[in-house]
């Protein structure tokens, strides 16, 4: 896809989404005239940007929806519900012709015929704009003088004593709106004086508006009906070269305004200049728009880049990291006390740096969980459910790439406490529960952690009938000894689905365990709790960002690991005080507290390191790490300390080794590897319970 | 930054808005001007800020709005004279 297009489907997609939005809001009441202004404006500007890549289906199509909105605007025809649901269709055609178009796909004939219905459906809405012979000239093009809205230029400079006139220029503008749109308006301001000089009580500035309505020329010069005597104003049509020509010959320097601000293109403009003066006007122009350009960079303004673009820089910072831990060994092997001074100097710097760009990264869970509460209320009404979604904590931000993986998995979780948490609203009303089951979606950050949580108050996880799947399935043992939690647990396993009969939407036994391998991959955990009758909860906790970690640097037997330093809880040296009396190769006893432990030698085979070191004694030490509610010590020789680390990916190769999750280079060029935490405490937990 | 003490910037207290404006613009080497406490705005009172964002351009300052309600932000948008003036988010 060429950048232009880029752009377009995003801008696109940005406006279907927030139609959508308004859509959804309309559907829960009453729709005002700003939710219908939303819903309008999404098709309008969709029509116009289509409109620049030649996408005449688009147009065609938005256009229809435009009009018809346009009489809900102005109070001919009430937006009910069957509106909405046709305007949801509206969204998802638009949605899936410009998906085919910026592939530089042809729209395929099933969806063409799709998109006519909707039309006719649309067109029958609007019954009394109808041909009066509909029957066999039904075709919306037959009467383009109604359907078709004008572009118009209106130019209009006051009085300098109209504010006496006791008319209001804003509602004049506001009336514009009413029965039209404002596509865009430039206020001339250069007539306005100095503050120090100016008249307060006079008015200096005019408008250039360019205004899309089905009004007539004269309807329009109507609206300044009673104030005509205090105003010169001009109105034609946008295409009308000659009038146009007659306007700029009255007000000097108005070509490069209106070419400046997007009226017209310079190329437009140039024609209607004689063709000597007009070499001289285009680079007049052309200086005063970088001028301006100039001006205007000064101001804040948001912008789209191309996520790769950060990931560059960030891949670049994360160099910088590396080198100014270089510098820091060295100045510290040539005990150089001002190096190493600079060398802390630079790397806060550079950890402000860093979190900058990281920050550019992290956007609000807002906008995509927006997009969910569409896929609750469909799955609820194709379930016959009544559900409240509760969305809480949206402006917590998370890294926009976990975000974007988030999508999939969350929306099956969505999908499934639906369908087989939240029960149907006469089982509720039996339960003596309200009718409307509740589903909550939050955001909230949790110890360097990010938690999504979901929670529905439905009926629960039947724990019986998990445990007796999962024993018929072979997944677990006849005298297994795991609680509760471990039970639920087992819905993430592969093969696992308990629904009794298969549905359209969740149940088909695939599902649950993606969703977990999803959360994997952004070395995420994931749990549930649950209680019968009342419901259950799916908590998923996320790192903050995937690139750069605090870790602590140990070494065991002949390797360097790096363990994040957000999940270590202290460190402690491996003496028989801490041996546990009960099992001490797999249990350490931490103040009276007995905990797993992990040793890491071990665990990585590091074999001929154990027997070589067997001659000579190596102090070793505990490191213990929690993550979630569990904990475990591992078993490591040297302790080194803090460390910034970026992580880097092992390549495909290593990818799958279990417990490490990455690797990173250190100050004097050494490879260490990073922990895996989660998955190592996962291990260990396994290994328990199969020793249980 | 300096709260606008002034409820309707409307042609009703163009002189006083006037006067407080060419003041805070004369004082200040650059303008953060809070809209917190204005509940009306007409163009009269969009004109002055225009003319103020000018003087302040002219002098090389800053000028920007904070804390907008919606009536002026609104307005501004309907006029396009948003793009007169810079508006700080929060």
């Amino acid at each position: 896809m060429d950048e232009e297009l880029q752009l377009f489907y995003e801008d696109t997609s940005d406006q279907l989404q927030r139609m959508e939005s308004a859509l959804l809001d309309a559907a829960d009441g009453t729709a005002d005239q700003e939710t219908i202004g939303e819903i309008f404006r999404a098709m309008h500007t969709i029509k116009g940007t289509a409109g620049m890549f030649d996408f005449d289906q688009v147009v065609r199509f938005t256009h229809t929806a435009e009009n018809l909105l346009d009489e809900v605007r102005n109070g001919k025809i009430a937006f009910d519900s069957g509106l909405g649901t046709l305007y949801m269709q509206v969204k998802d055609h638009t949605e899936a012709m410009v998906e085919h178009l910026v592939q530089n796909e042809p729209i395929p004939s099933a969806l063409q015929e799709a998109g006519e219905k909707l039309r006719q459906s649309m067109q029958e809405y609007m019954g009394g704009q109808a041909p009066p012979g509909a029957g066999e000239t039904a075709t919306p093009e037959a009467d383009p003088e109604r359907s078709e809205g004008h572009l118009w230029h209106v130019s209009v400079r006051f009085d300098r004593e109209f504010f006496h006139s006791g008319m209001d220029v804003l509602s004049i503008l506001r009336f514009f709106n009413k029965q039209g749109t404002i596509t865009r308006i430039t206020p001339v301001t250069d007539s306005l004086p100095p503050l120090s000089e100016m008249d307060p009580r006079q008015l200096y500035i005019g408008f250039e508006i360019e205004y899309d309505s089905l009004q007539s020329k004269q309807e329009i010069e109507e609206i300044f009906e009673f104030v005509e005597d205090d105003v010169e104003l001009a109105v034609f049509a946008h295409d009308d070269k000659e009038r146009l020509r007659e306007l700029l010959g009255r007000h000097e320097d108005l070509e490069t305004l209106l070419v400046e601000n997007g009226h017209y293109g310079a190329e437009e403009l140039s024609p209607a200049k004689e063709a000597s003066k007009e070499r001289d006007e285009g680079s007049k122009a052309a200086a005063k728009t970088s001028r301006k350009g100039g001006k205007e960079r000064k101001k804040s303004f948001s912008l789209r880049v191309d996520s790769l673009k950060i990931d560059g820089l960030l891949n670049k910072m994360s160099e910088m990291v590396i080198k100014n831990a270089q510098i820091a060994e060295y100045a510290s092997s040539r005990e150089n006390e001002s190096l190493e001074e600079m060398s802390s100097e630079m790397s806060s710097l550079l950890e402000e740096v860093r979190d900058g760009v990281m920050n550019i990264r992290m956007v609000q869970v807002k906008d995509s969980f927006i997009k969910y509460r569409r896929i609750v209320n469909d799955t609820a009404s194709k379930m016959g459910k009544e559900i409240d979604f509760i969305i809480e904590g949206e402006d917590t931000e998370l890294d926009k790439s976990v975000i974007e993986k988030l999508s999939d998995p969350l929306t099956h979780m969505i999908r499934n406490a639906i369908d087989h948490g939240v029960e149907s609203p006469q089982k509720r009303e039996e339960l003596g529960k309200p009718r409307k089951g509740k589903v909550w979606l939050r955001a909230y950050p949790d110890a360097g952690s990010i938690i999504i949580e979901l929670e529905d108050d439905g009926a629960g996880i039947d724990r019986d009938a998990v445990e007796k799947k999962a024993i018929d399935n072979g997944i677990l043992e006849r005298d297994h000894t795991l609680g509760d939690r471990e039970i639920y647990k087992l819905i993430f396993a592969a093969g696992l689905s308990t629904a009794k009969e298969v549905s359209d939407l969740s149940g088909r036994g695939v599902g649950m365990d993606v969703v977990k391998r999803n959360i994997d991959d952004l070395r995420g955990t994931i749990d549930v709790d649950s209680a019968r009758g009342k419901g259950s909860k799916i908590t998923v906790r996320l790192p903050l960002t995937l690139a750069i970690i605090d870790g602590f640097l140990v070494q065991a037997g002949q390797a360097k690991y790096i363990i994040p330093l957000e999940m270590i809880v202290e460190c402690l040296e491996y003496n028989e005080e801490i041996q546990s009396g009960v099992d001490s190769e797999n249990t350490i006893s931490v103040r009276g507290e007995i905990l797993p432990l992990l040793n890491i030698k071990r665990f990585f085979h590091d074999r001929d390191q154990e027997i070589a070191s067997n001659g000579e004694e190596v102090r070793e030490n505990i490191v213990v790490v929690r993550y979630g509610t569990q904990a475990v010590g591992l078993l490591v020789d040297e302790l080194f300390g803090e460390q910034q680390t970026v992580i880097k990916s092992l390549g495909a190769v290593f990818e799958q080794v279990p417990g490490i999750s990455g690797g990173s280079i250190l100050g004097n060029g050494e490879v260490a590897l990073i922990f895996d935490i989660p998955k190592l405490i996962e291990y260990k937990m396994e290994q328990r319970l199969s020793y249980a | 930054m300096v709260k606008l003490n002034i409820k309707n910037m409307t042609v009703e207290n163009a002189d006083a808005l006037q006067k407080e404006l060419l003041w805070e613009v004369e004082a200040a080497p650059q303008l953060q001007l809070d809209l917190s406490e204005v509940q009306e705005c007409d163009l009269c009172g969009l004109q002055l800020l225009t003319a103020a964002a000018k003087q302040a351009h002219r002098q090389g300052k800053r000028f920007s709005l904070r804390n907008l309600p919606e009536a002026v932000e609104q307005n501004l948008l309907l006029t396009g004279l948003d793009t007169q003036m810079e508006v700080d988010d929060g």
